[in-house]
């Protein structure tokens, strides 16, 4: 079970996240959505690693991984996508599944569930949008993951490109792993998750009349 | 073979292994201006084991390879927080630390009436394994090359290995090889630790072949030279950095016409080819590219 209890973050005298927890059992599919600058993707990098929190604690299985570099929770089996798609340019789609030392029969049906046998041989510049998207998630799948966030993984994606990539998820994310999707769009996320977690600002609004020197505060 | 070309053939095999190991470094993604200290502890590893202990050659190669490898085992422990701009001047600041020492250190011996060991600025004389073992120019030469090439099908095989992908994700993002569960430090650790082994064997050799070293040998522009071996050779494989070195002393440097205008030369032919091939001759691309078609296999 992973959990992520009272998480708080803030940058500099911005609070960013505010006594988030969530918990995140096998199986599970949780949604995170919110407006810009809610905090989402700085909870998926807090959760994976890759941001430490200002307090709260990350919980794998009871063991807290506080203070632990991105690499040892992706040996844990938390794995994530990014938001903008993240593919080593110079190696083809082959060699982009080569990282993780994993079953080659594993591999090969993901790759033909995935339908991305046509561009093995081809170089991420070569391949559209949505399959980079698809790339990067079999990618974190073939490590089999027990956690797997995705960072707005439908981004730049067609309607119709969208709800085959949903079939994809829901035919491909095995039944114990746990998924985190942060996403705008309500269609995807209808189709695949149980529950949707959404993130309020908590940056104070401010609203504001009068000379530009009044409303800086600076009059 | 003329004498002189079987020496600037040896000469082009002997820089080869100084810009294979920066092409290791240049893998994991760092740039290093220092591996000529390495070259440098091998060479004088293998002028002291053959020429004071009069040791086999065997040893004498074996520790240089090992000292090269410890000494940038040690570089990379001390900075291996450190990357970029920042790596590559505490590569160039041990080197010429090193450099500096070896210009210190003044312990001259006399054996067999021939004065040797190290003495500061004059270097280290009388390395004379070569001529105790009747070996000629062309003997030399054969011997670095067979050297050269097992160490390039030993890399060649390496090209593709998990091991050496995961090497290759370390220096292009090393944030998304952590996202993977690969450990960055670990990788840099080990690939500078590598060159530090590949550039000390080819400093031993370097000694047994000029028979005389001094620090001055191992200065800067050895490791400029070495990195834009690499640079205009590529890093696409092993063999990129082998095509800089022919491009520099296999041509430039055996043109007699251009020998005083090598430097303008060199340097003006890495400006154009960089122009030309921002990725150097043997681009990753390329190479994957050529890969893909030659060895087209399952996933």
């Amino acid at each position: 079970m992973f959990e992520l209890r009272r998480i708080t973050k803030s940058f500099g005298g911005v609070h960013v996240l505010d006594d988030i927890s969530i918990v995140l059992k096998p199986g599970d599919r949780v949604g995170l959505s919110g407006g810009n600058g809610t905090g989402k993707s700085t909870l998926i990098n807090i959760a994976t690693g890759f941001l430490a929190p200002s307090s709260g604690q990350i919980l794998l299985d009871g063991h807290s991984l506080n203070d632990q570099p991105p690499w040892k929770y992706a040996r844990a089996g938390i794995r994530r996508s990014f938001q903008t798609s993240r593919l080593v340019p110079t190696l083809t789609v082959r060699d982009q599944f080569r990282f993780e030392t994993c079953d080659p029969a594993r591999r090969r049906q993901l790759v033909a569930h995935s339908a991305l046998e046509d561009v093995l041989d081809l170089f991420p510049f070569q391949v559209p949008l949505p399959v980079l998207r698809k790339i990067e998630v079999v990618r974190a799948l073939l490590a089999d993951p027990r956690v797997l966030f995705l960072d707005e993984p439908s981004a730049g994606l067609s309607g119709e490109e969208l709800s085959a990539f949903a079939r994809f998820l829901s035919r491909n994310v095995s039944g114990d792993a746990a998924l985190l999707i942060v996403e705008h769009r309500q269609d995807l996320m209808r189709v695949l998750v149980d529950e949707i977690v959404t993130l309020e600002s908590h940056v104070p609004s401010v609203a504001t009349a009068g000379k530009p020197a009044e409303a800086v505060g600076d009059a | 073979m003329s004498l002189y070309v079987a020496s600037t053939l040896t000469n082009v095999a002997l820089i080869s292994f100084l810009a294979l190991s920066a092409y290791l470094v240049l893998v994991v993604g760092e740039v290093s201006f220092g591996q000529q200290a390495f070259f440098a502890i091998g060479a004088y590893v293998t002028a002291t084991v053959t020429a004071i202990f009069g040791g086999h050659i065997i040893l004498a190669l074996f520790l240089s390879t090992i000292a090269g490898g410890l000494a940038a085992l040690l570089l990379a422990a001390l900075v291996i927080r450190l990357s970029g701009l920042y790596f590559a001047i505490a590569s160039l600041c041990f080197a010429e630390l090193l450099r500096l020492t070896l210009l210190r250190i003044r312990i001259p011996l006399e054996i067999d009436g021939r004065s040797t060991g190290m003495d500061g600025p004059e270097g280290f004389s009388n390395i004379r394994w070569i001529f105790e073992n009747d070996f000629e120019v062309t003997d030399f030469l054969i011997l670095t090359v067979v050297c050269l090439l097992a160490l390039l099908l030993l890399l060649f095989y390496f090209e593709r290995t998990t091991v050496m992908l995961r090497a290759r994700l370390v220096g292009r993002d090393s944030l998304l090889a952590q996202s993977l569960g690969v450990r960055p430090d670990h990788y840099r650790m080990a690939f500078i630790g590598l060159s530090g082994m590949v550039a000390g064997f080819g400093g031993a050799l370097f000694a047994l072949f000029n028979t005389h070293i001094e620090p001055q040998m191992f200065g800067v522009m050895l490791g400029v030279h070495a990195l834009a071996y690499t640079v205009i050779g590529g890093l696409g494989a092993p063999l990129g950095p082998l095509i800089g070195v022919g491009i520099d002393i296999g041509l430039l440097e055996s043109i007699r016409a251009l020998s005083e205008y090598r430097m303008i030369a060199f340097g003006g032919l890495v400006a154009v080819l960089l122009i030309i091939f921002p990725q150097g001759l043997l681009s990753p691309r390329a190479v994957n590219r050529l890969w893909g078609r030659i060895r087209r296999r399952d996933v």
